[in-house]
C-alpha cells in the first residue's frame, strides 16, 4: 500500500462506518490503482488529480448516506425548496444589516484571511500554472532537461546535441530550443536594451503562438549559419519602439551591431512561453555564433548551451519521452565525446525552469503561512458567530418549540454564516487585485525587464470564492449545529448545560488561534533573526556606497581584442573621475545570488571518486579588484597590469581554497590545470582573505579569480565606489562616449542587487510578521473575550467564594489560570508545528537553525505576557466582584 | 413494471451484463463512456455496489484474485436491467413519433 493510500484509509474513517467496514479494502486497492493509472499516464500531479476525485466523492456519499438514500431506485429527494433558501438568504441579510458593526468587522477580518490565500495563489497561478498569453494547449507541452554527472537537473543541451535529440524518434510533436540574451537594438541611431531570444525555427509552432503580422522562421533560417539576419518582434515593441507603423515586416535593424530583417510580429500578448520574462524580439537560433562574434559559425564549434521546451504527440506522455531521449541520447554519445547521463523530461510550468523547485518551497511556505491566517480569522469570525447564538439561543428555542425542523434552522444559520464568508471573500478578492497591482508596479533593479502583473483571472476568483464557501460551511457548521443542538428546556431557560458546552467549544477555537498565531511569529522571529544576520553579517568585502554596471561588448559587436581595450580605457577614463573612489570589474559579481563553477585538475592530489575533478568557484576580475573592494591580501602578490595574454596564467585564491587543497602548506606557488583541451596551465600567485560568495548567507567555498586580460570576456559588472559627487551618471557617460552603439549603461546601487538575493526572505519575514501580529491580536480579543464571558457566567460561583471569604488574589488566580492554560495548550501545539515548519524554511535562514532557542524562548515569553494581559482585565472584573449584589440577582 | 433505476445502477447493471468484473474496472468504464463530465469514485461506487448486492442485482463471483471482489449479475438483475432497457426503449420510441429525433 502506498503511503498516499495509507493516508486514503484514515481519511475514509470521517466517512459512513459500514462502508468501510465492509469495502475499505476494496476502496483503498481502488485509490491505489488510480494513482497508478495516473502516474502511468504521465499526467502531471498525480496526486493531486486523485485526491481531487476521491475526497469530493467522500464527501458526496457521506452525506447521501446521512441522508438516508439507500434505494436502487430513482426516488424524489426531499429538497429544501428555491423558495426557502431565497428566503433563508433574505433573512440572513436582514439578520447582518440589523447588526451592521458586528457585520463589517466580521466581513473584514474574513476578507483580510481570504486576500492573503489569495494573492499567495495568484503568484502560484501565475508562475506554475497559467501559461502565459498566447501560449496555446500548455497541458501537451514539456521542459526538458540534461541530467549531469552527480545527478542534479536542469542543465542546458548542445546545439549539436539538440538538433540530434529534435530528430530523433521520440514520441514528442515538436522539440524547439531557446536562449534568452539581453541585446542592444539601435533605431534611428539610438541604442536601446532589448530582452530577446535565440530560437529554433519551430519555436512559435512549438508553443502554439501565431503572428500577427508577417512569418514566423523558416527551416532554412534556422540552420544556416550567419546567411539570413532575420528577427521577429513582439507587437509591445512594435508598438513602443516602431509606433505601430503599418509596413514594419521588411524593414531592417540593427542587433548587436549586425544587420537584421524584421519578417514578424508576434501575436498581441505574446512574450515568450516563460512567465515573468517580457521578451522582446526573437531570432534564429543560427544567428547565436554571428552575434557571440565567433569566426567559426558552424554548430558543432557551438559551445553555449540551449533550453529545450517540446510539445508531446497525441498519446504520448513525460515517461515514454524520458525513455526515448535517455535512448537517442546514449546512441549520440556512443558516435561522439560528449557526456551523457540522461534527461528530465517536466510538466511545463510558465517559470524559468531552474527557479522552479525554490520557488516551489517559497510559495508551499508562503501559502502555509497565508492558511493559517486565514484559519486564524475565520476562528474568529466562528467565535463571533457562536457568541451571537448564544445571545439568540432564547429565539431558537421559540423556534423549535413551535415545530421547526432542525434542518430549516441549520441550514438557515449556514446561509447567514456562507453570506458572511462569501462577502469576505469577494472583498478580499477586491484587496487581492489591489495588492496584485501593487506588486505590479514594482521595478526590480535588474538589467532584463520582469513582469510582476499577475492579474487574477477567473481561476483565481474561483478560488477565491471556493475557499470562503468553504470556509463559511466549515467554520459555520459548528456554531449552526451548537446554536439548534440541546434540548428545549436548556434553550428557553439558557442555563448551565448549553453554555457549558459553548464555553468547551470556544475554549478550542481560542487554542487554534494560540497556535496559529504562535506558529506564524515563531516563522516571523525565525526570518527576522536570519534578515538581521543576513545584514550584519561580514560578508568579507565593502560594497557600501557601489554601484554596479552590467556591460556586455556584445551589444556592439566588439571582438575580444577591442573588447579588452574598451574595459581598460573604461576603467582608466572612470578613475580620473572626481567622485569616483575605487573602480574595478568582475564578471560574476558575488552577493547577488549567481555563481559560476569551474572544473580544476590538481596534479599532486587524487581525483574525487567519480567526478576525477574538483569544481571550485571563479570569476573573472580587473587586476585591482581586491584593493576596490577591500579585500584583504593574506599571501603572496594581488594580480597586477604586468599580467597580460602573453606572461604565464595566473590566479588568486581563496584561505578556504588554500586550506582544503594543501592543508599546513602555503598555497602560493601551486600550479594546477584548468579543464579544457588543452587544459591550461596556471599558477597561484596570491591567497585572499574568505569572502562570502553567492550569498550574504553563504557557507565558505573554494575561490578562485582570473585576471580579466588572460580570461577576457564581453560581459563584465562595472563596480564603482563613491567618494561624494555624482558618479552615478558619469560613469554611464563614458561608456556612451567609449561606444555610442552600446546602450547606456543602468548605475544599479550595489546594496539593492544585493537586495534582490534577499528578497524571498523578505518578502516571507514581511508577510509572516504582519500575519503573525494580525493573529495574536485576534487571539488576544479571542482569549479575553473567553474569559469575560466565563467571569460572567460564573459570577454567581464567585460571588460565594468571595462572601465565605476567599481572597481577592486567589479569585483572580482563578480566572488567570483557566486562560494560562488555554494559551500554553494553544503554545505548544504551534511551536510543534513551527519547529515541523522551520525545516522547509532551511535556505531562507541563513544558517540559523530552524530551532533557534532565543527565537522559541522570546515568542513564548511574548503569547504569555501579552495572554496574561488579556485574561488580567477580566480577572480583575473577577475580583471585584460584589457578592451581595450577585447574590441578590440570583 | 418497476421504477426507474438510478443512472448509475442501470450502467453497472449494462456493464456487468457484458461481462462480470470487478470495482475499478467499473470506474474506469462508466468515466470513459460518461465523457470528463463524470468523475465517479470510490466511496460512491462501492456503496451503490452494496445496495445493489443487498437487494439482489448482483452478488460476489469467487474468484482466486484474493485482493478484489469480483461481481456478477443475478436473474434478478438482468430482470431489472432489462425492464429498464424496455422502458427507456419505450420512450425513445415515442420521441422518434413525435419526430423530436429521426
Amino acid at each position: 500500500m502506498s503511503p498516499a493510500a495509507r493516508w486514503y484509509e484514515r481519511v475514509l474513517r470521517l466517512g459512513p462506518r459500514g462502508l468501510r467496514r465492509e469495502f475499505g479494502d476494496d476502496m483503498v486497492a481502488t485509490f491505489d490503482a488510480m494513482l497508478e493509472d495516473e502516474r502511468r499516464r504521465g499526467r502531471r500531479m498525480p496526486h493531486l488529480r486523485v485526491w481531487g476525485r476521491v475526497l469530493p466523492d467522500l464527501l458526496v456519499s457521506t452525506w447521501n448516506s446521512m441522508r438516508g438514500q439507500s434505494s436502487v431506485y430513482r426516488i424524489p429527494t426531499r429538497k429544501i425548496p428555491m423558495e426557502a433558501r431565497l428566503h433563508d438568504i433574505r433573512f440572513a441579510l436582514r439578520m447582518m444589516s440589523r447588526q451592521p458593526l458586528y457585520t463589517l468587522v466580521a466581513v473584514l477580518t474574513v476578507a483580510v484571511g481570504i486576500s492573503a490565500t489569495t494573492s499567495i495563489f495568484s503568484i502560484a497561478n501565475g508562475l506554475l500554472l497559467r501559461a502565459p498569453d498566447g501560449v496555446r494547449g500548455g497541458s501537451d507541452l514539456v521542459s526538458i532537461h540534461r541530467v549531469a554527472q552527480d545527478g542534479s537537473g536542469f542543465h542546458s543541451f548542445g546545439v549539436t546535441m539538440f538538433r540530434h535529440l529534435a530528430a530523433s524518434e521520440t514520441g514528442l510533436e515538436s522539440v524547439a530550443a531557446y536562449d534568452t540574451f539581453s541585446g542592444s537594438m539601435v533605431i534611428d541611431s539610438i541604442p536601446y536594451r532589448v530582452a530577446a531570444t535565440n530560437i529554433s525555427g519551430n519555436y512559435f509552432e512549438t508553443v502554439g503562438a501565431r503572428p500577427a503580422m508577417g512569418r514566423f522562421f523558416h527551416a532554412s533560417e534556422d540552420t544556416a549559419a550567419g546567411r539570413d539576419l532575420v528577427a521577429v518582434i513582439s507587437h509591445s515593441l512594435w508598438q513602443e519602439r516602431f509606433d505601430a507603423t503599418p509596413d514594419i515586416v521588411g524593414t531592417s535593424i540593427g542587433l548587436n551591431g549586425h544587420d537584421f530583417t524584421i519578417v514578424g510580429v508576434a501575436e498581441p500578448g505574446f512574450s515568450g512561453h516563460l512567465a515573468a520574462l517580457t521578451n522582446q524580439l526573437w531570432v534564429p537560433l543560427s544567428v547565436q555564433r554571428v552575434l557571440a562574434g565567433e569566426e567559426d559559425l558552424s554548430e558543432e564549434a557551438s559551445v553555449i548551451g540551449v533550453e529545450v521546451v517540446a510539445r508531446l504527440a497525441p498519446g504520448s506522455s513525460a515517461d515514454l519521452a524520458r525513455d526515448a531521449l535517455d535512448r537517442a541520447g546514449a546512441a549520440f554519445h556512443e558516435t561522439r565525446t560528449t557526456d551523457w547521463w540522461g534527461a528530465d523530461v517536466l510538466g511545463y510550468a510558465p517559470i524559468i525552469p531552474i527557479a522552479r523547485e525554490g520557488l516551489g518551497i517559497f510559495l508551499a511556505v508562503m501559502f502555509g503561512v497565508a492558511g493559517v491566517l486565514l484559519t486564524i480569522t475565520a476562528v474568529n469570525v466562528a467565535n463571533m458567530m457562536l457568541a451571537r447564538g448564544a445571545a439568540r439561543s432564547r429565539e431558537v428555542g421559540v423556534r423549535l418549540a413551535l415545530g421547526a425542523s432542525r434542518r430549516r434552522l441549520i441550514s438557515q444559520l449556514l446561509a447567514e454564516s456562507i453570506l458572511l464568508f462569501v462577502a469576505g471573500g469577494a472583498l478580499g478578492t477586491l484587496l487581492t487585485i489591489w495588492i496584485m497591482g501593487a506588486l505590479g508596479g514594482i521595478t526590480l533593479p535588474v538589467p532584463i525587464p520582469i513582469d510582476l502583473h499577475f492579474a487574477p483571472d477567473l481561476t483565481v476568483l474561483a478560488f477565491a470564492l471556493g475557499i470562503a464557501a468553504i470556509s463559511g460551511v466549515v467554520f459555520g457548521l459548528s456554531p449552526a449545529l451548537h446554536a439548534t443542538n440541546g434540548d428545549l428546556v436548556t434553550a428557553l431557560k439558557d442555563s448551565g448545560a448549553s453554555s457549558h458546552r459553548r464555553r468547551r467549544l470556544r475554549s478550542v477555537l481560542v487554542v487554534t488561534q494560540v497556535a496559529g498565531s504562535a506558529l506564524l511569529l515563531v516563522v516571523a522571529g525565525l526570518l527576522i533573526r536570519s534578515a538581521g544576520r543576513a545584514s550584519s553579517v561580514d560578508v568579507g568585502l565593502d560594497i557600501n556606497g557601489v554601484y554596479a554596471y552590467i556591460i556586455d561588448t556584445r551589444d556592439s559587436n566588439q571582438t575580444d581584442a577591442e573588447s579588452v581595450i574598451f574595459y581598460d580605457d573604461l576603467l582608466a577614463q572612470a578613475s580620473r573621475l572626481p567622485g569616483v573612489g575605487a573602480i574595478t570589474a568582475i564578471d560574476v559579481p558575488p552577493l547577488t545570488g549567481s555563481n559560476q563553477q569551474s572544473s580544476v585538475i590538481l596534479p599532486d592530489l587524487p581525483p574525487e571518486p567519480g567526478i576525477g575533478l574538483r569544481q571550485v568557484e571563479y570569476a573573472t576580475v580587473a587586476p585591482n579588484y581586491l584593493q576596490a573592494m577591500r579585500i584583504p591580501l593574506v599571501a603572496g602578490r594581488d594580480l597586477s597590469t604586468a599580467d597580460t595574454r602573453d606572461t604565464p596564467v595566473v590566479v588568486l585564491v581563496n584561505e578556504h581554497l588554500a586550506r582544503t587543497f594543501w592543508p599546513g602548506e602555503s598555497a602560493v606557488g601551486q600550479r594546477i590545470q584548468f579543464r579544457g583541451t588543452p587544459p591550461i596551465d596556471i599558477e597561484i600567485v596570491g591567497v585572499m582573505a574568505d569572502t562570502k560568495i553567492r550569498t550574504p548567507g553563504d557557507e565558505p567555498r573554494p575561490l578562485m579569480y582570473g585576471h580579466w586580460a588572460q580570461f577576457p570576456g564581453a560581459q563584465f559588472t562595472v563596480l564603482a565606489r563613491t567618494g561624494g559627487g555624482e558618479v552615478a551618471a558619469a560613469v554611464r557617460d563614458i561608456v556612451t562616449e567609449l561606444d555610442p552603439v552600446m546602450p547606456p549603461a543602468t548605475p544599479i546601487l550595489y546594496s539593492e542587487f544585493v537586495g534582490l538575493a534577499l528578497l524571498p526572505m523578505r518578502i516571507a519575514m514581511i508577510l509572516a510578521t504582519v500575519f503573525g501580529a494580525a493573529g495574536l491580536l485576534l487571539a488576544s480579543i479571542g482569549l479575553y473575550g473567553l474569559l469575560a464571558f466565563s467571569v460572567v457566567q460564573r459570577s454567581a460561583e464567585i460571588g460565594i467564594r468571595v462572601a465565605l471569604g476567599a481572597h481577592r488574589t486567589a479569585v483572580q488566580g482563578l480566572v488567570v489560570r483557566e486562560g494560562l492554560r488555554l494559551t500554553l495548550v494553544g503554545l505548544v501545539i504551534g511551536l510543534a508545528a513551527a519547529a515541523g515548519l522551520g525545516q522547509l524554511l532551511g535556505s531562507l535562514l541563513f544558517g540559523l537553525s530552524p530551532f533557534d532557542p532565543l527565537t522559541f524562548g522570546s515568542i513564548t515569553v511574548l503569547m504569555l505576557t501579552i495572554a496574561g494581559f488579556a485574561c488580567w482585565l477580566p480577572a480583575r472584573r473577577a475580583a471585584a466582584t460584589d457578592p451581595v449584589n450577585v447574590l441578590r440577582a440570583e | 413494471m418497476t421504477d426507474p433505476l438510478r443512472p448509475l445502477v442501470f450502467q453497472i447493471l449494462l456493464l456487468l451484463n457484458e461481462e462480470e468484473t470487478h470495482g475499478y474496472d467499473i470506474i474506469k468504464a462508466v468515466n470513459e463512456r460518461a465523457g470528463r463530465s463524470a468523475i465517479l469514485g470510490p466511496a460512491t461506487l462501492y456503496r451503490t455496489l452494496g445496495q445493489m448486492r443487498d437487494q439482489g442485482l448482483i452478488h460476489e463471483a469467487p474468484t482466486d484474485d484474493d485482493r478484489r471482489r469480483v461481481y456478477r449479475l443475478t436473474d434478478e438483475g438482468r430482470r431489472i436491467a432489462r425492464d429498464e432497457a424496455e422502458r427507456m426503449a419505450d420512450l425513445v420510441e415515442r420521441a422518434r413519433a413525435g419526430q423530436l429525433i429521426g
